[in-house]
């Protein structure tokens, strides 16, 4: 039988890892600030996904998350809710892939599943939120032709390469 | 925000940001009280580039906005540093390979500007870099520019130079483009050259240990409002640089920067931007520091201004916007060489034959 994302096998392989590059990171009060500079993309995580996902380090088993999620936030956590967490974290490219031969413990489940899963616990706040703002959106990779980079002289948005933003519109440039 | 409307809404931030880094916090502290929405306040403190700015100067003063208010521009703030912190770590690189190069750059505007009025180079929201090197540089800058996989289109190397251009744009997948000037602007029908600004310039160490160059106060004084004016204010975050930009030391002399707008061809320009800036950003200084010759402004500037805003259609709105610009040009022989050139280059765009 497979492994499980999360599950220990002899070597320690399978257990899941923060992902190492192109993540900034900055912590807030009870909460933690991910941005993913591949993908544009801003994520909140509670309290309970960032002591999950701070201790994705390859080593610590699920059974020691348990334990912190036990000791710190106080819930009667279990091996379900961790596997919940991880498979969200996992969804939105927060975990290094599992490696090949391994396989997700379970389908991640959709948001109102995973709030089912979370209310059992006693924990009503979401996991992880992900942020759109116009900052990560003009941030994004680029903007495709004929659509606008530029709207009353305000940088909006980059154009993909071999574009230039340069066709005016009204008050909008568009890329071409 | 205000019971006055989006233009009340716009003043209730301006009001603010004006009275960040003034020595009586207490300011700061009772036009935070008077806030009617928070929620509208940050969704326009977002929109004008000043979301982080604000967190900051709210965190610092130690006043408590509603609890969700609060919630949000903790986040919003968090994210706006953390994109703009991407960008620090490439403008770093971009300047240090010039740098390597032996190439004199200036860094406009962006990250370095960020780290001088703010002390943090991630508060000042930019989406590209713009450095400034000599007309002559430009083949060594893309040659080192290159060497970091940065590359600019053919069609844009082919007409370097070009009396209307002032800047050459550099791509590489997944980061922002960078603006490589070879002029430092062309705005209000003149271009101005690199090449004077850039003997002025001071050496500048960045937070990060990289070296690069910075506009002498005065033409960066020019610079920031002149570039406000040609992008009709649009975003209050340029108004808040030449507010901070002007508490910074070496302080710009008055005297010096008059002489050099009009030395560049954008007096008209400059006393337009930099009366309105002070009065929306309720800056001091100015006052008594206006040449007599400008103490009436081009007439109608200020309508077509408010046209450009006001307009709900976005054909008249750049037209007005257009005219505007021709308005504060320094002469009318100027202004009647840009409106055609600047309509014609509408028209090229428009037909697809640019």
């Amino acid at each position: 039988m497979r492994p499980k994302l999360g599950e220990e096998s002899a070597m320690g392989a399978t257990l899941p890892r923060r992902r190492g590059r192109g993540l900034l990171v900055e912590s807030l009060a009870d909460e933690t600030i991910v941005y993913d500079t591949t993908r544009h993309k801003a994520h909140c995580l509670s309290r309970l996904a960032t002591l999950i996902w701070s201790r994705c380090d390859g080593q610590t088993t699920m059974a020691a998350m348990v334990e912190v999620l036990r000791g710190e936030l106080g819930v009667p956590a279990d091996e379900t809710l961790v596997r919940s967490a991880l498979g969200q974290l996992e969804r939105l490219h927060l975990l290094e892939p599992a490696p090949a031969g391994a396989t997700r413990a379970e389908a991640p489940l959709s948001r109102r599943d995973l709030a089912r899963v979370l209310a059992r616990y006693g924990i009503a706040a979401t996991l992880v939120a992900t942020i759109v703002s116009p900052t990560t959106a003009a941030a994004a990779s680029c903007v495709k032709a004929g659509k606008a980079c530029m709207r009353k002289g305000v940088v909006i948005g980059t154009c993909c390469p071999k574009l230039s933003c340069s066709r005016v519109r009204g008050n909008r440039v568009l890329c071409q | 925000v205000s019971r006055h409307g989006p233009k009340g809404n716009v003043r209730v931030l301006e009001r603010l940001l004006s009275a960040i880094g003034l020595e009586d916090p207490a300011c700061f502290v009772d036009r935070c009280a008077a806030v009617e929405s928070w929620p509208a306040l940050l969704r326009l403190a977002e929109h004008h580039g000043v979301l982080a700015v604000l967190e900051r100067a709210v965190r610092r003063s130690q006043y408590e906005p509603p609890a969700e208010a609060g919630l949000v521009l903790r986040r919003r703030a968090a994210v706006q540093r953390l994109v703009q912190s991407n960008l620090v770590a490439v403008s770093d690189e971009v300047l240090a390979a010039l740098d390597r190069a032996g190439i004199p750059a200036v860094a406009l505007k962006g990250p370095v500007l960020g780290e001088r009025i703010h002390g943090d180079p991630a508060l000042r929201v930019a989406f590209d870099l713009d450095v400034m090197v000599a007309f002559d540089q430009v083949p060594a800058s893309l040659a080192a520019l290159g060497s970091l996989g940065y590359q600019a289109a053919a069609a844009d190397v082919s007409v370097l130079g070009a009396s209307s251009g002032h800047h050459i744009v550099l791509r590489r997948d997944d980061s922002p483009p960078v603006e490589l000037h070879y002029r430092l602007s062309s705005n209000f029908g003149v271009s101005i050259p690199s090449e004077g600004p850039l003997a002025r310039s001071l050496a500048y160490r960045t937070r990060a240990g990289v070296v690069c160059r910075v506009l002498a106060p005065e033409d960066e004084l020019v610079y920031l409002a002149t570039h406000a004016a040609a992008h009709l204010f649009a975003r209050l975050a340029w108004l808040l640089d030449v507010k901070l930009l002007l508490d910074l030391q070496p302080a710009p002399d008055w005297r010096v920067a008059w002489a050099r707008a009009e030395e560049q061809q954008v007096g008209r320009a400059f006393a337009f931007a930099i009366t309105r800036i002070a009065s929306r950003m309720d800056i001091c200084p100015l006052a008594g520091s206006l040449p007599p010759r400008f103490h009436r402004p081009r007439p109608g500037a200020a309508a077509l201004l408010a046209a450009s805003d006001r307009s709900s259609s976005s054909l008249s709105s750049t037209f007005f916007g257009r005219c505007f610009r021709t308005a504060l040009c320094d002469s009318p022989i100027i202004a009647a060489a840009d409106l055609p050139r600047r309509t014609a280059g509408v028209v090229r765009r428009r037909l697809g034959l640019d």
